[in-house]
């Protein structure tokens, strides 16, 4: 062996690799033992501030998704489509419509959030066809827009709607 | 009840591997929103899998699995790509210095700890993708050679290969900080 350890012995044995050859090396030379100290004191600072790092933004609330207008947009064609089918296969209106406390309904059709999903509501203008399909009692044409909100699951589909009043 | 059941046993195992799964995240993509899409996408998508899980491998590397997928995915995007140039320190590093371990009570000691943090950074920004990635779930996760070779679908020789050489380019950085 040379006077000291290689790069790729040191490399090696920071990664976790032991070898006899090696530990006999650090036992007996200061040089080497101190580059290695150096190398793994670096690595254990960094493990321990990205736990910390980690701890501090997950605590945090999620800001607002930067997708949001990507939502918006596949969201609006999305209930077009679901009544655009239901309106096809001629189906009945459910009724009467599943209303929970909260105002919204579901919408009808649609795979329910699962227990993981991350949902979002977004701000539109309904057209009330789609409001009637769904299951709401309207009165304005058919062709007119209402305010509503609309529950989104994570892969965009529509899961609820809550018209705004 | 059987599904209440599978619920009940899936949210034991979020609470178990959500912050490790965000971390791996964070570290590797450097944008706090991103990682947790990645956390919440990684957790969805093994819930709907759940079924298909064999327990051939851990838990833990199962869903390591799923989240390396997911993260490469989203360092592709363009957007992310320049988020990322633009703020990736300042996620990492605050002006504070909250994310230097306790244990240095002088001024220097507390500098020279971040200089040091900071350097390793510097090296991780400068590894591939690949060699970046075994070297997170290494150092960062503590995930063994094997371990990582399941995950990531690597052959042990070629970890073993990209940890030798991150752990070489990290200590090139040290030496020249």
């Amino acid at each position: 062996m040379s006077s000291h350890l290689s790069e790729e012995q040191i490399a090696a044995w920071v990664a976790g690799e032991r070898s006899g050859e090696v530990e006999a090396h650090l036992a007996g030379c200061a040089a080497c033992a101190a580059d290695v100290e150096r190398t793994t004191d670096a690595l254990a600072l960094f493990r321990e501030s990205g736990m910390r790092c980690a701890e501090y933004w997950e605590a945090r609330p999620v800001r607002k998704s930067s997708r949001e207008w990507l939502r918006w947009a596949i969201a609006a064609p999305l209930i077009a489509a679901v009544v655009f089918a239901v309106v096809l296969v001629r189906r009945p209106a459910p009724a009467p419509v599943e209303q929970a406390q909260t105002g919204f309904v579901r919408i009808p059709y649609v795979v329910p959030p699962l227990p993981y999903e991350r949902t979002e509501i977004v701000h539109m203008n309904v057209p009330v066809a789609a409001l009637i399909a769904v299951g709401f009692q309207r009165d304005e044409p058919a062709g007119v827009s209402v305010p509503a909100e609309v529950l989104v699951g994570q892969d965009d589909r529509p899961l609820a709607i809550r018209v705004l009043e | 009840m059987e599904g209440v059941a599978v619920q009940e046993d899936f949210e034991q195992i979020v609470a178990a591997h959500r912050l490790r799964i965000y971390r791996f995240a964070l570290a590797s993509l450097r944008d706090p929103d991103a990682a947790e899409t990645v956390t919440q996408d990684c957790f969805l998508r093994a819930y709907r899998n759940w079924e298909t899980f064999r327990g051939e491998a851990s838990v833990q590397t199962w869903l390591m699995k799923i989240a390396v997928n997911l993260i490469r995915d989203t360092a592709r995007g363009r957007r992310f790509q320049f988020w990322r140039r633009a703020q990736a320190s300042a996620v990492l590093m605050d002006d504070d210095g909250r994310f230097i371990p306790d244990g240095r009570s002088s001024a220097e000691e507390r500098l020279s700890a971040r200089q040091q943090i900071e350097a390793v950074w510097k090296a991780v920004d400068g590894l591939s993708a690949t060699q970046r990635r075994v070297f997170l779930l290494h150092f960062l996760e503590g995930m063994k050679p094997a371990e990582i070779e399941e995950m990531t679908g690597m052959t042990n020789g070629a970890v073993r290969v990209h940890l030798h050489r991150a752990v070489t380019k990290v200590r090139q950085v040290l030496r020249g900080s």
